[in-house]
């Protein structure tokens, strides 16, 4: 059967030189999860019927001989807060448990366009607040390099099923590093594209100043391709940019001679492992290698970010979330008023790390503590971006690790908040600016893999995409794959 | 201002969190660990530093206004828990004094709802489609119990 590990690039080739049919490729994925998902929980719903049936109309377009869209026929897996029009769409919540969206978010759109066929919606942490894919509502997903470890978060299912071969690719969303963080834990590429380069109509709400929608893969070439289809200005979108979308794969095997890479000391501090430090030195070193030109650059506010971050995106969640009350969709918990039917509804929809969410939100925006807060950390944010934008005036992109640490285990901060928040320490900054960031593996400490991860100027994906490919390519670290059996 | 119980309970109220006694005790202890956290934002001086409250403020994108079809309506009263004649069903709306909280001891003056941050309401996951979604619980509105 079709080897699942492959790049969706070389799908791709395969389907176009009919080495293999759509149905064929879509069948050795489901044959995957089935042996599989089991113990990984990549996936919170699967419907193989409807995949084989989008497979199969491919494959009689292409025996008709008519044209093909650029993905025809490839799966795709995406994350469970992209809306997906009569499929379940839970956001790993129960107040949403049940679920059918009336309508595709625009990304859906935009890939069913490309031919691409949904395989499957993925788990998360609930409403994509977490970084370790323990507070989804249905269970945690598991890191196929180690099942006694998480995958990262919030999009730990995608990044789970990209890892194991469950899916050729997946949509992640990222709002404070729910791309980046779990594609570096599972030793896959990750992509936060710019605010405003992927619409975010249909994507459910969590930090809406700071969400971006993005391709988690085996290849950074597979990054150029999926976000090819993703981005460009929606009209359902305001916030979505009017700046016109470059072929992303056109200059990738470009090289780095020259390029300017930014090295902050604020991404050497403490809580640092060891392991992690030493594959990310080595990476600066392969890219200098590469013609790379390593300058020093300082990110001074790297020490305020992740509290500028919890107060800003928990505010904006805190808003978002008012809307589950048990009128519209999803659940409802009767009582005998309005108001209490709220606040029944809520208690027992909403899982732990979104109610601490609302209530820190709420808190920040409540009068009294609105100017010592939330409109301090607005004013914290204006200088996180001041210190990119320093940056950027003496370099072309900036590295940074993707994460402090290497994936944890199941458990061990799921009761310590602020503990688990540190995991996001390297990525938050990046949202807060606004600005597109790649993880990219780097290798491994203690056996689990190590992402790298590179920052750009805004709408600049194709600097970042070619610097990243440059890397992966000198490094053998992609061709690795976690050891994975069916349990017997 | 250091988070205490009689805090916790005010945030939840005005959150419309029925919160467990459980979770009253853990919330109040992280809470406080996590706003301690916070407070070394209160070590910058930001005085002249303007607030950002989007990255690509200052930008106004205007499209064509065609009107275009909306939602079917069967299909999004379909996913509510319950509907009469087109319209979503709540149950009785009680009068507002009864439901709004006081503040704790140390926080009289304050204004009782919370503000919803710019841009914060303004998620696309389809708010817009529905004539009746606010990004808030829907205000009150008094008398029969019906919000359409």
């Amino acid at each position: 059967m079709l080897d699942t590990l492959l790049p969706a690039a070389t799908l791709i080739e395969g389907l176009r030189r009919r080495d293999w049919s759509a149905l064929e490729v879509v069948d050795a994925y489901l044959a995957r999860i089935e042996a599989l998902d089991g113990q990984l929980r990549a996936y919170l719903h699967v419907d193989p019927e409807a995949a084989r049936a989008e497979a199969r109309r491919w494959d009689e377009r292409a025996a008709r001989g008519e044209p093909l869209p650029p993905l025809a026929g490839i799966p795709v897996a995406v994350k469970d807060n992209i809306c997906t029009r009569g499929v379940p769409t839970t956001c790993g919540s129960r107040i949403l448990e049940g679920w059918r969206p009336p309508y595709d978010a625009t990304v859906m759109v935009r890939l069913r366009q490309a031919g691409a066929v949904l395989l499957g919606k993925t788990n998360l942490d609930e409403f994509a607040m977490g970084s370790s894919t323990e507070n989804s509502a249905f269970g945690p997903t598991r890191n196929p390099w180690d099942l006694s470890r998480v995958p990262g978060g919030s999009s730990g299912g995608s990044a789970a099923a990209v890892a194991a071969g469950l899916a050729p690719w997946a949509l992640g969303t990222d709002t404070g590093g729910s791309i980046r963080q779990p594609a570096a834990l599972a030793g896959i590429v990750g992509l936060k594209p710019t605010y405003g380069r992927v619409s975010r109509y249909g994507l459910v709400a969590y930090g809406s100043s700071l969400d971006q929608i993005g391709p988690l893969t085996r290849t950074v070439r597979d990054a150029a391709l999926l976000l090819q289809v993703i981005a460009g200005q929606d009209p359902l979108d305001a916030t979505s940019a009017p700046v016109p979308v470059p072929d992303y794969t056109a200059a990738l095997g470009e090289g780095i001679a020259g390029l300017r890479i930014g090295v902050a000391r604020e991404g050497r501090g403490e809580g640092l492992q060891p392991g992690v430090a030493a594959a990310v030195e080595a990476a600066l070193e392969v890219l200098a290698g590469l013609g790379a030109e390593l300058r020093e650059v300082r990110l001074p506010m790297l020490d305020y970010a992740l509290a500028t971050y919890y107060l800003v995106a928990t505010a904006e969640a805190s808003s978002n979330l008012a809307r589950y009350d048990g009128v519209r969709h999803g659940l409802r918990v009767p009582a005998p008023d309005v108001v209490e039917m709220f606040a029944r509804t809520r208690a027992a929809g909403f899982g732990a790390e979104v109610k601490r969410r609302i209530m820190l939100g709420t808190y920040a925006l409540s009068s009294g503590f609105y100017d010592a807060f939330y409109l301090k950390a607005q004013r914290a944010r204006t200088l996180v971006r001041r210190d990119f934008e320093a940056a950027f005036r003496e370099v072309d992109l900036v590295a940074l690790p993707t994460s402090p640490t290497v994936a944890f285990r199941l458990g061990e901060r799921v009761d310590d908040p602020l503990q688990m928040y540190l995991a996001d320490i390297f990525t938050v900054p990046v949202n807060m600016a606004g600005l597109p960031g790649i993880s990219v593996p780097c290798g491994f400490a203690d056996g689990l893999p190590v992402g790298l991860q590179l920052i750009g100027r805004p709408f600049d994906e194709a600097t970042l995409l070619r610097a990243a490919h440059a890397y992966e390519q000198a490094t053998p670290w992609h061709r690795r794959a976690p050891a994975l059996a069916a349990a017997a | 201002m250091a988070i205490d119980r009689a805090t916790v309970d005010y945030v939840a109220r005005l959150s419309r969190l029925a919160l467990s006694e459980a979770e009253r005790e853990a919330f109040t202890r992280q809470l406080r660990e996590i706003v301690d956290y916070f407070a070394r934002l209160q070590t910058l001086d930001l005085s002249a530093v303007p607030p950002t409250a989007h990255v690509h403020e200052g930008t106004n994108l205007f499209r064509e206004d065609i009107p275009r079809p909306s939602l079917p309506r069967d299909e999004v009263l379909a996913a509510a828990p319950e509907v009469e004649e087109g319209f979503f069903v709540v149950p009785a709306v009680l009068e507002e004094a009864v439901h709004e909280p006081a503040p704790p001891p140390g926080l009289e003056g304050a204004v009782h709802e919370a503000a919803p941050p710019p841009g914060g309401a303004a998620g696309p996951d389809g708010s817009g489609e529905v004539a009746d979604e606010t990004a808030g619980p829907p205000p009150d509105r008094g008398g029969e119990g019906r919000a359409g």
